[in-house]
């Protein structure tokens, strides 16, 4: 298909930028890495849930993040249902790439990672555009290394985010829909001073 | 084991880190471990940038130091809610003392802990629950 031998050949284009200097290449496989970047969007909604000052915000917000942790739960789940349809090999199991990063066993479209990372940061962004867009900056970088150090083509990032923002989307709309339920679960956390 | 054990520890240090920072900005003084703002920001800085530079360097220094997804979800979760524990239990002990003879505070959420430890906040609750009762 067309479109497979594009996205192969933006994919060599940016994992050539690799190989060049170890100090960029270990930046990109640091940021790459599985941990770090979920660890520290998931630091920013603890800021975010407890560090906002007016309660009428604060609420706010705390829907966001409801919206933001429902999408990454479903995303995960959307993610192992087309796994289990279509099993992409990753690239360095058929193209010669440069590879600064250890081999993920599992298929490669789409990107686990980049499913969680932007479920969580299109969560905040439709709720905070400020909040969001930084997420969604530190979700685009660490997408851009795992490309670059050979773990992912682009369309596997960009699948994992357009899943992401749908699910996002749709929870939403749900979580409006519900939305005195949802003020109830609050008032409740709010009773026992936990939001 | 070792290194979900190392996760967990990560996650806990972590959130009572945002957690600190954040309670301190927003000024819910009941929750904080410092109530000097600086300090707080001090103590957290120096708890969290150490486990900031682990995480990122987690795959260098662990070669087979990948955590299965589910499991890597119960460990956070458990994390945060340890860390969550902690710092109510630690708050409500260090700040016992300061927050005794201020006036008890009926409203609900963070509010309640700017001039209350959350120990305090839940007893003058349960009161009030028991006097309605």
């Amino acid at each position: 298909m067309a479109w497979l031998k594009y996205d192969e050949s933006v994919f060599l284009w940016i994992n050539g930028l690799g190989g060049h200097s170890s100090v960029i290449d270990n930046i990109f496989s640091a940021i790459a890495n599985d941990y770090f970047v979920i660890i520290l969007s998931c630091m920013i909604l603890i800021l975010l849930w407890t560090g906002t000052r007016n309660p009428d915000k604060r609420r706010h917000i705390q829907k966001g993040i409801m919206v933001a942790t429902s999408s990454l739960g479903i995303s995960q789940l959307a993610v192992n249902f087309i796994n289990d349809i279509w099993v992409r090999p990753r690239p360095f199991e058929t193209l010669d790439v440069n590879l600064l990063f250890y081999p993920p066993t599992d298929p490669s479209f789409p990107s686990n990672s980049a499913s969680v990372l932007f479920a969580l940061s299109w969560g905040i962004f439709i709720y905070d555009r400020k909040a969001g867009s930084i997420m969604l900056a530190i979700s685009t970088i660490m997408s851009f290394s795992r490309v670059y150090v050979g773990i992912h083509y682009p369309l596997d990032i960009l699948g994992g985010a357009a899943l992401a923002l749908v699910i996002a989307l749709f929870f939403t709309v749900v979580f409006r829909l519900l939305d005195p339920i949802v003020n109830r679960v609050i008032d409740l956390l709010r009773f026992f001073f936990l939001a | 084991m070792i290194i979900a054990i190392e996760y967990y520890i990560l996650i806990v240090l972590l959130s009572m880190s945002a957690i600190q920072v954040a309670s301190s900005y927003s000024g819910i003084n009941g929750i904080v471990l410092f109530q000097r703002r600086a300090y707080n920001y001090i103590a957290s800085a120096i708890v969290a940038l150490p486990c900031m530079a682990v995480l990122i360097t987690w795959n260098w220094h662990k070669d087979v130091g990948v955590i299965e997804g589910a499991e890597q979800f119960y460990l956070f979760m458990a994390g945060i809610l340890s860390a969550i524990i902690i710092t109510l239990l630690a708050s409500s002990l260090i700040n016992h003392g300061r927050f005794k003879n201020k006036p008890a505070n009926q409203e609900n959420g963070f509010e309640a802990l700017k001039n209350n430890t959350f120990y305090q906040a839940i007893i003058i609750r349960l009161r009030s629950i028991a006097w309605r009762g």
